[in-house]
Parts: C-alpha cells; structure tokens; sequence
C-alpha cells in the first residue's frame, strides 16, 4: 500500500473519528437524556460458485448508532456504517482510496474491488413542535404499506449489485433531507412533507467501457452524481390514514430518476466514428397510492406508483418512458400464524412504449437495441408472480423463509432460500442462496432482457452464512 | 308453625339469592361474579417496568426487558403501550394497544418495527394475526387484549379450592367458528377467586378441544386498599414444554398519565 494512499485512509478516518467525538461531546457536555449506543457487528462469507475465485466476500459488516435526547421536545442519532472485504485482498497488487463527501464516506479499492468503506450513515436532529416533527439531516425514509417490494419507496437510494449484504438497511443510502411529519389527532394517521437539497442515485456496479463495433466506436462513460442545485432539488408529500383494520395513504415524490438515462452523442458522418453515451438522472414525478387490509384472516396489501418521466412521448431510445409499477399481495398465516404464505402480482406496464424496430433511424433502434437491456423496459408489460413462505418457530428462534419470483414477459426467475437461528439474545446465525434462472434456452439472446436472467446475473447464483452480533 | 316458618324461610332465601344457585348449595351468583372480575378497579394511570422471559423445553431462557405504561379512562377504554428495551434483537419494537368499552368501536393495535422503520397495524376485528405469538413468546396478540364475555358462552363448572383460597372455576366457549379464528381458542376455563373475583388461573383449548396453554397468576396483593395487583403472570405452553414468563418488577401507581404515552407517533419515536 502506498503511502499516498495511507494518507488518504488516515485522513479519512480521522475526519469521521473527531467528527464523531465532536457530536459525542456536545451530546454529553449538554446532559443528554437517554443517551444510547447500540450496533451490529456481522462477521460474514459470500460466495460464487461459478466465478473463480469464488469467494466474494469475507469480513466484517458492522453498524454503530448514537442517539438520545434533549427532554423530551429534542432527539438525534449518529449511524456509522462500515463494509470491510477482506476476500482477494492478499493478492492485490494495487490500491486505491476514495472519499465521498456527499455520503461521507472513505473507501478503500484493491484490484477494483472495494476492500472496505466506511460512512457517517445517519446524522440528523429532530425537534417536536406540538404534533409536527421536524427532522434535519441525512436520514432514512421508508414509504409503502407493501411487504418486501415498495414501487414508491424511492426516497432512499440503494446499493444494488456493489455490495454483499442481507439487510434492507444496508442496502438503502442515507439521504440529507427535510423530513417533517405531522402526526393526525386519535390516531388517525400522518401528514408527511419532504425536501431533498442534494440527490444520490442508486450506488451501481460501473457501466464504462469501450465497444468497436466496426467503424464505429461506442463509449458508454461512468456515471456520476447529478449536480447540486435548485433545478436538482427533490421533495414529497405523503398522508398515511389509519382506518381500523384499514390503512391506506397516497403520496408523491419528484426526485432524479436513481437509474441514469443516456445522452447519446455522435461524431462522424454518415458513418458514425464515435458514439458516446453519457448517464444523466432526469427527472421523475411518482404519484403513489398504497393500502393494507386485514379480513377474515387474509392480509392484503397493494401498493402503486406512476412515474412520468422526462420522455412522456417515447421518443427517445435512451430515455425511459412513463410507467405504472405495482404489487398485489395476499398474505395468510396458519397453524397458530407460526407459518405464513404470501402470494403477489407485481405489473410493470410501459406507456407509449416503442419495440427497437419501431424507431425510424437506425441509430435509434441500435441505441434502443442496447439499452432495453439495462433500463427495465424491455417488455410494455411485464408481470411478476411470486410465492413466499415463511416460518417462525421454537419462539421465533427459528425463522426459514423460500421465495420464488418469475417474470412473464422475460421467462426469467429468482429463487432465495434462507434460516436463522437465535443461538442467544443478540446472537443469531443465517444461511441462505440467491438463485437466477431463465425458462429460455441458454444461448437465446432473449435472456439478456431479464432482470434476473441477464448475463451479469445468471451465472451469479451465490450462498451466504453470517453470524448477527447485536449490542 | 315452626316448621311452615322454615320451610317459608327457605323458600324466601332460595328466591332472593339470584340465578346460580346450584342444587349442591354453591352460593355462587355467576352474573355478579363476572360482573366483579371484569370491572377490577384499575389505576386511572400506571408506568412499570416488566420481564419478559422466554424458556424453552430444555430451560434455555430469553429475557426481554420492557417498559410498560397503561391508562384507564373515564369510560372504561384502557389504553397500554410496551417498549422493549432489551436485547438489542427487539430493543426499540414498541406496541400500543387501545381496548374500547364500547362494543360499536373496533379496538387497536399498533406494532412498530424497528427494522422496517415502520408501524403495523395488527387485524383488529377478527383474522388470524391476533392469533400470533406475541413476540416470539407464549402469549398471543389476543391474549394480551381483553376478552369480550359477549363472544362466548359462559357456564359454572363448580367451585375449586387451591392454596386453601375458594375459586369458582368458569367455562368460556365460543359462540362460533368466528370466535374460534379471533382468539385461536374453543374454550377458556377460568378460575375466579370467590372473594376478591381476580383471575388466578386460565386454561385455554385450541379448536379441537385438546388443553393447549395455561396461565398462572401469582402472588397477587392488594394496593392502595383497592387495586389487585400480581407479581407475575406465567403462561405454560403444554404443547412445546415452554413457558413464558412475565415479572411485573415495578409499578408505579399514578393520578394521572399524558395521553402522548397511547399514539401511534410515541411508539414511532419512542418519546
């Protein structure tokens, strides 16, 4: 390791370490109440069978949270999240540090892979003025009454496909907002209002890479984060109403789409030499609607979010068109609700969607060609079937789950099975596997329009076992 | 004339001593006795700290720590709310329960999960998740609510003596399949102590008949000289050979508690 990139680890640390002490000393000079330290320490192996090596992931994940309060008006809570892969690293050759000041965050790469990271995830202030909560900071959200798949909890982005985790906490990233939250009399249900200064799209795996097709030279450049500024800015309304066995709310949320689009550039002509695609996150309108009903036994929960996009006409092969994205699940428990089995639809309807061949210049349908495989919206409709069941046995110690999703439109599937186990309080053990398959024949180029059955992914099946410290 | 006297005497006492009077000379007025054992004088306010302790067929325990707050309004609405403090697996889960008097109005209950960042409302009237373990322990979300008398049929089975203490002993029967779905129970037998009308114990039969869970109340004393209160509540799952077992540590009896402690944002924010 060199010493530059000593340098940077240690400087990184150190900002986090006396921003920390900082925030611990004020909290404590201040005679906090209540003042709490809790955390995970999750020791944890990932592997890939199919890839060599085939160990992915092995290390330490581990979150550390400081909150507490001034009376009983003013609260806080400070969240460090910590990644750390210690699989491949013996043979690294090169290294490479990073910070992030957006997430707060110092990352350490060896052989371009991320050895470990640490963020500053959560750091916020609340004050409760009568019935309204104002909470200032970077913070988490959740919206939606579905279970497990939320079309309209986009407030948060995710790491998806960049790290190795099994909670939906890690998988979210922490956004600096305004969050105030008006709480109904009697219980009635919430008013919620959000503003978003500074948008983070989703952490996903690098798309840079350079095609010679022919001629012709395709550059698909990195992405990046969108600009800070009041053309950027993000917000939201939600009111969630609690109506007995009723709850239902309706919600929107313009943010910058977390999956980029492409601006596609050419140069040469007739003959293209050079096309260029670069990411850019345009803007999205989501309005949601959700609900939860209990009845005779049966939970039944449904959720919906419509997304009107930069491109409502459809225009353009390399911006995504408006969609309606939903899910209907039906969830009932049997013997003695120790055993529970979810059935959902989950739809994806494309509006003003266009096929390639429907472009008029073949630019456009060898740039829609290519990005159907990447932007979700390779079929107008799209319908996804699942069936969960779960258990919860030996007084919850023992919790299996099986999940099987296959999409119709894409003949693509993803099965996951997992146990945990309680050895002790604040001491549980997991196993589990994520599997992908197609119901297409191996070598159909139809495979890589699945979200599951595509080529980074089907041959990414991979098995897991960590052990959950909780303090 | 004596022996009219007291034949009228007889006579007169069997008509003025009420309905349930038996032919074996029980003078147990069952209408009155239920009457006094759903309507125990609460505290109008109450802040306790409470155990929770889980044990297994082999006797490994699980020990949850809990803080608990309860509110009993003018018209009978209780109103409960439970945070979990400890272990860190379910610190910070916190529950609120709300029991309305009036049978026109649905009672409440809310969960609020930590690792979901959200709150749950929990099927009120009627559906199988009342029916669930009450986290991860013996208890079920119907057990800890009330017990509607109107859903059941009730009978006297006859009177028991435990401990040197008279109990009558009361079979509760659904009235339906309904019933049985609500609560995960056919029958409830209860025994009732004859003079202070506490619940001592309670036996409950899953949907086929066969004795499932038992309930012992222990060490119950009376405060202030008027409110019954218990030490600790043990609930014997005869099924797994578990039990679990709930420690009231300390309760503290108040006038008067602020109605924040009964929402839905309390147990969201926990303050």
């Amino acid at each position: 390791m060199n010493r530059n990139v000593q340098h940077s680890i240690k400087r990184g640390f150190s900002v986090l370490l006396m921003g920390l002490a900082l925030l611990l000393g004020i909290a404590l000079g201040a005679q906090a109440q209540d003042l709490k330290l809790s955390g995970t320490v999750i020791p944890s192996a990932f592997a890939i069978p199919s890839q060599d090596p085939a160990l992915v992931f092995a290390g330490l994940r581990g979150t550390g949270a400081l909150e507490g309060y001034f009376g009983d008006a003013v609260s806080y809570r400070f969240s460090a999240e910590t990644y750390l892969n210690g699989a491949g690293l013996a043979e690294s050759s090169s290294w490479e540090s990073s910070t992030d000041t957006r997430l707060l965050s110092a990352s350490l790469w060896g052989n371009n892979r991320l050895g470990g990271t640490v963020e500053l995830k959560e750091a916020w202030v609340e004050a409760s003025l009568g019935g309204l909560d104002l909470r200032l900071g970077k913070q988490l959200a959740a919206w939606g009454l579905a279970d497990g798949n939320n079309p309209t909890d986009t407030i948060n982005a995710r790491h998806q496909g960049t790290r190795y985790t099994t909670t939906l906490d890690e998988q979210k990233i922490a956004s600096w907002m305004l969050n105030g939250t008006y709480y109904l009399p009697n219980n009635l249900g919430t008013l919620q209002a959000l503003l978003l200064p500074v948008s983070i799209p989703n952490d996903l795996p690098s798309i840079a890479m350079t095609i010679l097709a022919g001629p012709t030279t395709i550059n698909i450049k990195d992405d990046a984060y969108p600009d800070v500024s009041l053309g950027n800015m993000e917000g939201g309304l939600r009111s969630l109403w609690y109506l007995g066995n009723l709850s239902v709310s309706g919600s929107y949320f313009t943010y910058l789409d977390r999956y980029p689009d492409f601006v596609v550039t050419t140069t040469g002509f007739p003959i293209p030499t050079t096309i260029t695609y670069t990411p850019v996150h345009n803007r999205i309108h989501q309005f949601g609607l959700d609900a939860a009903y209990a009845i005779a036994g049966y939970d039944i929960r449904s959720e919906w979010a419509l997304s009107l996009t930069k491109d409502m006409e459809g225009s353009s092969p390399s911006e995504k068109n408006p969609y309606l994205q939903g899910v209907l699940q039906m969830s009932r428990s049997f013997i003695n609700s120790t055993t529970t089995l979810s059935l959902a639809w989950a739809p994806r309807y494309v509006l003003n969607y266009k096929a390639p061949e429907d472009y008029a210049s073949p630019s456009d349908q060898q740039a829609a060609t290519m990005l159907r495989q990447y932007d979700g919206q390779a079929y107008q409709w799209e319908n996804g079937l699942s069936l969960r069941l779960a258990g919860k046995y030996l007084n919850e110690t023992l919790q299996p789950e099986l999940l099987f999703l296959a999409e119709t439109s894409a003949k693509d599937w993803l099965g996951t099975a997992s146990v945990s186990y309680q050895l002790a309080d604040g001491i549980s053990l997991k196993g589990g596997t994520v599997q992908y398959g197609s119901f297409l024949p191996e070598g159909d180029a139809n495979r890589n329009l699945g979200t599951f059955s595509k080529s980074t992914t089907i041959d990414r099946d991979y098995y897991y076992i960590e052990v959950k410290l909780s303090f | 004339m004596k022996g009219r006297l007291l034949s009228m005497a007889l006579i007169s006492a069997l008509i003025t001593v009420g309905p349930a009077l038996t032919l074996f000379g029980q003078d147990i007025n069952l209408d009155a006795l239920l009457e006094r054992n759903e309507n125990q004088i609460r505290p109008t306010a109450t802040e306790g700290d409470m155990k929770m302790i889980i044990v297994n067929k082999a006797g490994q325990e699980r020990v949850r720590e809990i803080k608990a707050y309860s509110k009993t309004e003018a018209d009978d609405t209780t109103k409960q709310s439970l945070i979990f403090l400890s272990p860190a697996d379910v610190r910070d889960t916190r529950f609120l329960t709300i029991d309305y008097k009036d049978p026109a109005k649905d009672d409440e209950q809310y969960i609020y999960i930590p690792a979901l960042r959200k709150v749950r409302t929990i099927g009120t009237s009627g559906g199988e998740s009342k029916t669930g373990a009450f986290l991860g322990s013996d208890f079920t979300f119907a057990d800890i609510g009330a017990l509607d008398r109107k859903d059941f049929s009730v009978k006297l089975l006859g009177s028991d003596t435990m401990d040197g203490i008279k109990y009558a002993k009361v079979e509760y029967t659904a009235k339906s399949p309904q019933v049985i779905k609500n609560y995960g129970y056919s029958k409830i037998v209860r025994w009732i102590n004859l003079e202070n009308a506490t619940t001592k114990q309670s036996e409950y039969y899953d949907a086929s008949g066969k004795l499932v869970k038992r309930l012992v109340i222990q060490n119950q004393r009376l405060v202030d000289g008027k409110y019954w209160q218990f030490d600790t509540m043990e609930m014997q799952n005869l099924e797994t050979g578990g039990k679990t077992i709930w420690q009231f540590v300390k309760t503290t009896i108040l006038p008067t508690i602020d109605d924040k402690y009964f929402t839905v944002r309390f147990i969201e924010r926990g303050r």
